[in-house]
């Protein structure tokens, strides 16, 4: 039995729920400016799930999603995400075991190595930033934001697409698993 | 035989993370080469992004309604806060405003006068269109808001946008429907401003704490908090004399060449819902500014020219925005410009009373 296609459907209909999120809650949800990034939570969420390929390409589907809905520059995010969704994937074999409390820290790296990444680019393309006050007041509590938000995200996906609400387990499906299937 | 053993090859997850990642470069790349953030800029990217603004109209309506019972909320929290004290104390400061309001309606006539002494038009009869906030920005780095009004409603790229309070920030970018407006505490925002108690000119400049700076105000200005910050005019993106904020410190380091001064932002957007993008001037009043352009070329050659330039270079220099001044009033800034000149040398012969309020004849489209 191929699980390739359910699982794609499954990848879509979040990463549709992202850009949802992202461009129409997210404004809403703002804290002393920090916005939460639903992109990156829900990359890092599905690339813990999925192979390396289709992770890759959904940062870069979702990234470039983010950038054309933002008006920073055009590509950073297409390019953190892409490489996070790379990364974040292939890391997937040797967390397996892991369990909940390692994908809980491995979205905590993925939320400080997203946003870091992102102000670095910022830095680059031209924006009078500095470096330290920029970590502090941007990089740092966007961090925990999204990881809050994604943890959250993380319970809820679990709960609706894997077995017994745990990570990396096969098996029937939760109801709407079976409902995409 | 050799079709069944015929398998579709797997593309490594390596080998697309390098290509897409490169694409992203070049996306990068390309957004730099055309302008970046700053406004004016185009090309096929910026072009794309605003195409994008028309499918995501109706998120932006979404977001909108999502956030209103929010705003509602604390607005109503702020309201039930607010103590017996904190009413007298706005009572207070109503009557204060209404006798502010008396003496600055005299200055206004007065300047009024004194506009037409010099053959320039009054530089706030201006045509605005109000528009309606429908959200901030999607995300942490940027500091921008989505508004209801686009192309289709005569909004262009470059066009400042204020609030009753003040000035906002500027559009940066349109679509059919809807625009994106670039506020003053973005990173890439700036403003040329003076300083009204003693016209000292600089630059406000957002930062990435959300602060305003001013910018280029040598040491041996004298800057007391409480001062108020006006535009200045140059460069000709924004009109003379709107208000931006007020002073909340000022201090330098020995080793400095200039001052830090930290501006409190008078136009609190969040407050409001809705915005005046200021469009141009009223058409009845552009043949007397190009009448007294005409004047002004006529009598200064081409040192108004350099007058142009200097502006220009000045804002160019110390914003990033170049083509700024192309975009919201391509026809009149050799106008403003020369004005700004004009003004500035008239105000160092004689007139050394506080800038008028800001009287925008609003022609409410919204």
């Amino acid at each position: 039995m191929d699980h390739t296609q359910p699982r794609i459907r499954i990848m879509v209909v979040v990463a549709v729920v992202a850009v949802l999120l992202q461009a129409a809650v997210a404004p809403s949800m703002a804290v002393m400016s920090v916005v939460p990034n639903f992109m990156l939570i829900i990359l890092a969420i599905l690339a813990l799930h999925n192979d390396l390929l289709r992770s890759t390409i959904c940062g870069f589907a979702l990234g470039l999603v983010f950038d054309l809905l933002s008006s920073g520059p055009l590509g950073a995010m297409t390019l953190v995400l892409t490489l996070l969704g790379y990364i974040i994937s292939s890391l997937n074999k040797y967390i397996a075991r892991g369990g909940l409390l390692v994908e809980a820290f491995i979205l905590f790296l993925a939320m400080l190595s997203g946003e870091f990444l992102n102000s670095v680019l910022y830095a680059i393309t031209g924006s009078d930033t500095e470096f330290l006050l920029s970590l502090a007041v941007k990089v740092l509590p966007a961090t925990l934001y999204d990881t809050v938000m994604g943890l959250l995200l993380l319970w809820v996906y679990l709960r609706l697409f894997t077995d017994s609400g745990r990570p990396n387990r096969p098996g029937p499906g939760r109801p709407l698993q079976r409902k995409l299937n | 035989m050799a079709l069944s053993s015929h398998k579709p090859r797997k593309v490594p997850g390596g080998l697309a993370a390098l290509f897409l990642s490169l694409i992203a470069v070049v996306l990068l790349s390309v957004w730099s080469y055309e302008g970046g953030s700053a406004p004016g800029s185009s090309g096929i990217l910026h072009n794309l992004r605003s195409a994008t603004s028309l499918l995501t109209t109706p998120l932006d309506h979404l977001a909108s309604f999502i956030g209103a019972p929010g705003k509602a909320v604390g607005n109503a929290l702020t309201n039930l806060s607010a103590s017996s004290e904190s009413l007298l104390e706005l009572q207070n400061q109503n009557d204060e405003l209404v006798a502010t309001v008396a003496r600055l309606e005299e200055y206004r006539l007065e300047n009024e006068r004194l506009s037409k002494l010099l053959e320039l038009a009054d530089a706030y009869s201006l045509e605005a269109v109000g528009a309606r906030i429908l959200k901030p920005a999607s995300d942490s780095w940027n500091q921008s808001l989505t508004i209801s009004k686009g192309a289709s409603d005569g909004i262009a790229v470059g066009m400042p946008v204020m609030s009753p309070n003040g000035l906002i920030g500027q559009v940066e970018q349109t679509g059919p429907f809807t625009s994106v407006v670039r506020l003053l505490t973005d990173l890439d925002s700036g403003v040329a401003v003076f300083l009204q108690a003693n016209r000292s000119e600089g630059v406000v400049s957002g930062s990435v704490e959300g602060l305003l700076y001013l910018r280029y105000i040598s040491l041996d200005v004298n800057v007391v908090p409480g001062d108020v910050v006006v535009t200045s005019g140059a460069g000709g993106v924004y009109p003379k004399g709107i208000v931006v904020g007020e002073v909340t410190s000022a201090s330098y380091a020995p080793s400095d060449v200039y001052q830090t001064v930290v501006v409190k932002p008078l136009a609190r957007v969040s407050r409001y819902e809705e915005i005046l993008v200021l469009t141009g001037r009223q058409t009845e009043v552009i043949p007397k500014q190009e009448a007294a352009t005409n004047d002004l070329e006529a009598d200064e050659g081409h040192q108004s020219g350099e007058t142009t330039e200097d502006a220009k270079a000045a804002e160019t220099e110390t914003t990033g925005v170049a083509e700024t001044t192309t975009a919201p009033a391509a026809t009149g800034v050799s106008f403003a410009a020369k004005a700004f000149a004009r003004a500035s040398a008239f105000a160092q012969r004689a007139v050394a009373s506080p800038v008028p309020p800001v009287a925008v004849a609003a022609r409410m489209n919204g």
